[in-house]
């Protein structure tokens, strides 16, 4: 370390630097001095304080802790607000049990069923009346009895907001609500799959095909082996077991007053 | 500095050191490194800090760990930077704690009037002042920014390089350049003022 600058200083550098220079060294307490040398030589440090680097370590950990802490708070907290509302019974007044994942519970104990019912489940509606299932403000499902169904996760506020569904047999009933606007949702059955962005439609699933039914806004449907369609309000789509086509036509006319009873009652908590 | 294995200390004492038997943690190469070696990197952690009782943690701290690398040194090459490194790092980490950061809160140089900058002269009144103006420019010198600080004693009181000291501050050898130049023109604006 003998290389000085090939730096030119001006003269009120110079002035400073010959400030500088000509300060004289400061040196150590003889005794704190003579201590440390014992110690250095001996290798024996267990009586120094030796706070220096573990205080600045001890501060470094503490700000990881605090930083992954705050992390994890941010994250936690948007996680929370970002969480759809869960799946809610509404009261049914049939008689007759879902079951949830291979249990059965009463269709009447709506708060047990609210308890169980979780993205992803699989719902057999073994029931004499339909039973309605609410995500508020983002999707309402209406089972009618014998539908089978995988549960889809209510989309999410800000990310995550893509989910899917099965209708295995049966028929189900399907509204979105105000907050599901810009989120998607894909139900398959075993003959397509219908990709909903905002509408109300009834999806049924017979033992001889599927047939699509929009009240309102519109849904795309793709059979199994075939192209994409758009179904429009007030029409309906049918594809037969096996077939890669698909046929349309009018709105099934038992389906409309059916779709407007389920959007028109669910409104309070879907709007 | 002609031979890494030889010295003189602030104080004009000339040492041999056996740097391979520091490397063995001989006592008497040890002792031989320590007399080398502890004057300059006190006066370094001392400028840099500002704080006694700071520079002595500080001290023992790079010695401590000098003795924990000891077999890492290679003796073939001058120690001077590997230890102006160690006492560096000593002090960033120390610069970086809260405890530091409070003690220097409550505490400045002028109370230490025990602050040993020792005077050349031995006229009491020179002495005096020496002692006075010497303590203006530590003052100076604390007073700026740790970048800034650690630059200007890296480079005027080790006389490091700036590509040493560029390595050591984790920047580029143009960048310490820059930083030494500001750190002047600051300490100018910093002496002129205390000096008035």
């Amino acid at each position: 370390m003998t290389e000085r600058a090939k730096f030119e200083p001006g003269a009120e550098e110079a002035r400073v630097l010959e400030q500088i220079r000509n300060g004289s060294p400061p040196t150590a307490d003889v005794a704190f001095r003579e201590r440390l040398k014992e110690d250095f030589v001996s290798g024996d440090f267990a009586e120094l304080r030796s706070v220096v680097p573990h205080a600045a370590r001890r501060t470094h950990r503490v700000r990881w802790a605090v930083g992954l802490a705050a992390a994890a708070s941010v994250m936690i907290v948007t996680l929370a607000l970002n969480a759809a509302p869960r799946w809610t019974a509404l009261p049914s007044s049939g008689r007759g049990t879902l079951v949830v994942d291979g249990v059965a519970l009463p269709v009447r104990d709506t708060a047990g069923l609210t308890r169980r019912l979780r993205p992803g489940s699989r719902l057999v509606l073994r029931c004499t009346q339909d039973l309605d299932l609410v995500s508020s403000g983002l999707l309402a499902l209406q089972l009618t009895p014998g539908t089978e169904v995988v549960l889809p996760s209510p989309p999410g506020r800000w990310f995550g907001r893509a989910s899917r569904a099965a209708v295995d047999r049966g028929h189900v009933r399907i509204t979105t609500g105000r907050h599901f606007d810009g989120s998607r949702l894909a139900i398959t059955t075993p003959d397509l799959t219908v990709h909903v962005t905002g509408t109300t439609l009834a999806v049924i699933a017979e033992s001889t095909g599927t047939c699509v039914c929009v009240l309102e806004g519109t849904a795309r449907v793709r059979p199994n082996r075939g192209t994409m369609t758009s179904v429009p309000a007030g029409t309906r789509c049918e594809v037969a077991r096996g077939e890669p086509s698909s046929h349309s036509g009018e709105i099934r006319v038992a389906e409309r007053p059916k779709l407007l009873d389920l959007r028109d009652r669910l409104k309070s908590v879907m709007n | 500095m002609t031979s890494p294995n030889s010295s003189t200390t602030q104080a004009g004492r000339s040492y041999v050191v056996d740097l391979a038997g520091v490397r063995r943690r001989d006592p008497e190469a040890l002792g031989a490194f320590f007399e080398q070696h502890f004057d300059r990197v006190y006066a370094l952690v001392y400028r840099l800090l500002g704080d006694r009782h700071a520079a002595e943690d500080a001290a023992q701290e790079v010695f401590l760990k000098i003795h924990r690398a000891a077999h890492t040194l290679d003796p073939d090459r001058e120690p001077l930077p590997w230890i102006t490194t160690i006492a560096y790092n000593v002090c960033r980490d120390l610069w970086r704690s809260g405890a530091y950061r409070l003690s220097k809160q409550a505490a400045s140089i002028d109370e230490h009037g025990d602050t040993r900058l020792v005077s050349r002269t031995q006229d009491p009144e020179q002495r005096l002042l020496a002692a006075e103006r010497d303590q203006q420019v530590q003052r100076a010198i604390l007073a700026l920014p740790e970048t800034l600080r650690a630059v200007v004693v890296l480079r005027e009181y080790q006389e490091a390089s700036y590509e040493q000291i560029a390595e050591m501050t984790g920047t580029t050898p143009v960048a310490a350049r820059k930083r030494y130049s500001r750190a002047l023109a600051e300490l100018g604006k910093i002496l002129e003022r205390v000096m008035v």
